[in-house]
């Protein structure tokens, strides 16, 4: 047997356990919600023991590595690196195990939200692999619903009739690939789910991903060997590729119907110069460092235009966007991000990050997806869902979000907005933020873990939040 | 009064102790992985027909290379056949919730979860996905002897939108 056949056999044990424990807590009567949370919103366990061919044990340990705090301050986070064949290095299996909600706890509010409203249940998924191979998973997760649900209940509906599929960022890639894998294979859709709501997905790219290949991610930096290293480690995610600004071959025929006047990647020093992070010109590769992988980029590039393949209209009919201005500048504008010309053979994180953009000076989004990409061109503009002031770390279970989706699953006329947001989270700055970290790394695990969890909640939602900014 | 005096004693040590303990606690977990292997389907030959209008190559799986298969060149017009044969298997108690994978073989390699994935190079590397998920590829296994059925596709374009060569709708 091969490493990713039994990490197959793994996700498939998880998601059977899953599905069989929602089914115990099913309720027929009311309709289902399946979570797909962002990237780097899904646990990732890991085994204490590696893969061995010879020896496949009916039962498998595995302990939380994102997001333990314990195992993040040990440096730990290192394990996620993937070799070429996105396995883990070590052969130390890595699975999924639902919605984060040890540190991070931004989905609670939904299955707060729903209870005695709807069956509500996770689906975690591997963010540091391509959505275009894990959106087979939702398939799979759904049958195995069925499966227990029917179980329980033999003559109830098929849960999935009254399904709706609740994305947050990343997760909404995974999602509008699922959709796409059931056009293809010929599936009715509405056998599948009633809708999909997707909140603040990066349909075409963030603008905070850009940088942790070159300047890794700075919380995390902090604790897992520095700038350079977690920047390595994040080239070797295939799956993250996606989070780059979506390619001029796909964003340039959908400028007009995203509300662009030009390609928003541009050259730092010459803002005439388009800069498509997937170009393989010298002059845009060389700009890489040596560890970024043109394979993974050129596999994003084409996963990229299956994002944005569109979608039969009465399919599209049951696809739903809420994207968020956080912005709280008064003179608004397109969020661009400009590229500087480096040297990526040579670069080292200690020359500074060459990627900017102008959230600061007012360019739209919230805080991670521009609001040019929270939405898919090909989707009918009535059912695109604008918010003001909400932040993409805690966006899925904030008031106006859950607001909008209880509404369409209750039938609703839900107004288009702006909805403006009262109050976000606070939150205090990442200069405090990565103050904390430092603080914690020097502290033994378990005091660690208890400070932690004792601060005040603007400095944990900085830290958690700041955590899922691709998510 | 003594009594809430020893409570709140009691409290202010018991308390930390708690929490410490707990906090050395990271969440663990035991994963049942009950997997049953069902049947292998019949043997294919799946062959690429190159009409990109390019030549391009068709990169070996890591079994393959290891056991002395190389890449192979493509011309416009050209063909190539790698065989693909499959699994179908079960995960958790009593399930029947099907996958299947890829037994081992030169060129194609298992794509998690069921598909198949060939590898290519033109000019930069590319893949394509087969979908596997169709009953029909198990169909022959209890139809006919297990000879390779030829499934021809011809290759236009490199995207990673699924082939179906066995199963509806659209097939390549």
């Amino acid at each position: 047997m091969r490493y990713l056949e039994r990490i197959d056999e793994l996700r498939r044990a998880e998601l059977f356990k899953r599905a069989s424990e929602f089914a115990a807590i099913y309720k027929p009567e009311l309709p289902t919600v399946v979570i797909l949370p962002g990237g780097m919103g899904s646990r990732l366990q890991r085994a204490f023991a590696p893969f061995d061919p010879d020896n496949l044990p009916p039962a498998v340990d595995l302990y939380e590595l994102w997001a333990s705090l314990p195992h993040i301050l040990d440096g730990q986070l290192r394990f996620l690196a993937h070799n070429e064949a996105t396995e883990e290095r070590d052969h130390y299996p890595i699975v999924p195990y639902g919605e984060l909600t040890s540190i991070v706890k931004s989905y609670d509010g939904i299955f707060d939200y729903f209870e005695d409203k709807a069956n509500v249940v996770s689906l975690g998924y591997d963010w540091r692999r391509a959505p275009a191979k894990e959106c087979g998973y939702v398939t799979r997760f759904l049958e195995l619903i069925v499966e227990q649900v029917k179980l329980r209940y033999p003559h109830a509906q098929d849960p999935r009739k009254r399904l709706t599929l609740y994305a947050h960022s990343q997760g909404g890639l995974v999602a509008k690939l699922f959709v796409n894998e059931l056009v293809d294979a010929g599936e009715e859709v509405s056998n599948w789910f009633e809708r999909l709501v997707t909140c603040c997905t990066p349909f075409y790219g963030t603008n905070s991903h850009f940088s942790r290949y070159y300047t890794g991610e700075p919380l995390i930096n902090i604790v897992t060997g520095g700038a350079d290293a977690v920047a390595k480690i994040v080239a070797t995610f295939q799956g993250t590729y996606c989070l780059l600004p979506a390619p001029r071959s796909v964003l340039g025929p959908r400028l007009a119907k995203l509300g662009l006047q030009r390609y928003p990647v541009r050259d730092y020093d010459d803002r005439g110069i388009d800069c498509d992070p997937f170009d393989g010109f010298a002059d845009i590769a060389g700009r890489y460092r040596a560890e970024v992988s043109r394979a993974h980029l050129v596999f994003a590039r084409d996963q990229y235009a299956q994002l944005d393949r569109d979608l039969p209209p009465e399919v599209a009919a049951r696809v739903f966007h809420i994207r968020s201005d956080a912005n709280r500048k008064q003179d608004k504008r397109d969020l661009e991000l400009r590229w500087k010309r480096v040297d990526g053979a040579n670069y080292s994180a200690a020359k500074g990050n060459p990627i900017y953009d102008n959230m600061k000076k007012g360019g739209r989004g919230d805080g991670t997806v521009p609001l040019w990409s929270a939405a898919l061109a090909g989707t009918p503009d009535a059912n695109v869902f604008d918010l003001v002031g909400v932040e993409h770390g805690g966006a899925a279970e904030h008031a106006c979000s859950l607001y909008i989706l209880a509404g369409l699953m209750n039938g609703r006329d839900v107004p288009r907005g702006p909805h403006v947001a009262e109050a976000d989270f606070e939150y205090a700055s990442r200069t405090r933020a990565a103050e904390i970290v430092m603080q914690l790394k020097e502290l033994p695990p378990a005091a660690a873990k208890a400070r932690f969890e004792a601060l005040p909640e603007d400095e944990y939602r900085a830290i958690v939040d700041g955590w899922r900014l691709s998510a | 009064m003594a009594s809430a005096t020893l409570y709140r004693r009691l409290r202010r040590m018991l308390l930390p102790a708690v929490a410490l303990a707990a906090a050395a606690c990271t969440s663990y977990v035991v994963l049942p992985v009950d997997v049953n292997y069902e049947k292998v389907s019949a043997p294919y030959v799946v062959t690429f027909i190159n009409q990109t209008g390019a030549p391009f190559e068709v990169r070996a799986s890591e079994s393959g290379r290891r056991t002395g298969y190389g890449n192979v060149a493509v011309a416009p017009g050209g063909k190539f056949s790698a065989i693909l044969q499959l699994r179908q298997f079960t995960v958790g108690a009593g399930s029947s919730v099907p996958g299947v994978r890829v037994l081992e073989g030169p060129y194609f390699e298992h794509s998690p979860p069921d598909k198949a994935e060939i590898r290519f190079a033109q000019g930069e590397p590319r893949s394509l996905l087969v979908a596997l998920r169709h009953p029909s590829w198990f169909e022959p296994y209890t139809q006919s002897a297990a000879e390779p059925i030829e499934l021809v596709v011809p290759v236009k374009a490199f995207s990673l939108m699924p082939l179906f060569p066995r199963g509806p709708p659209g097939g390549p």
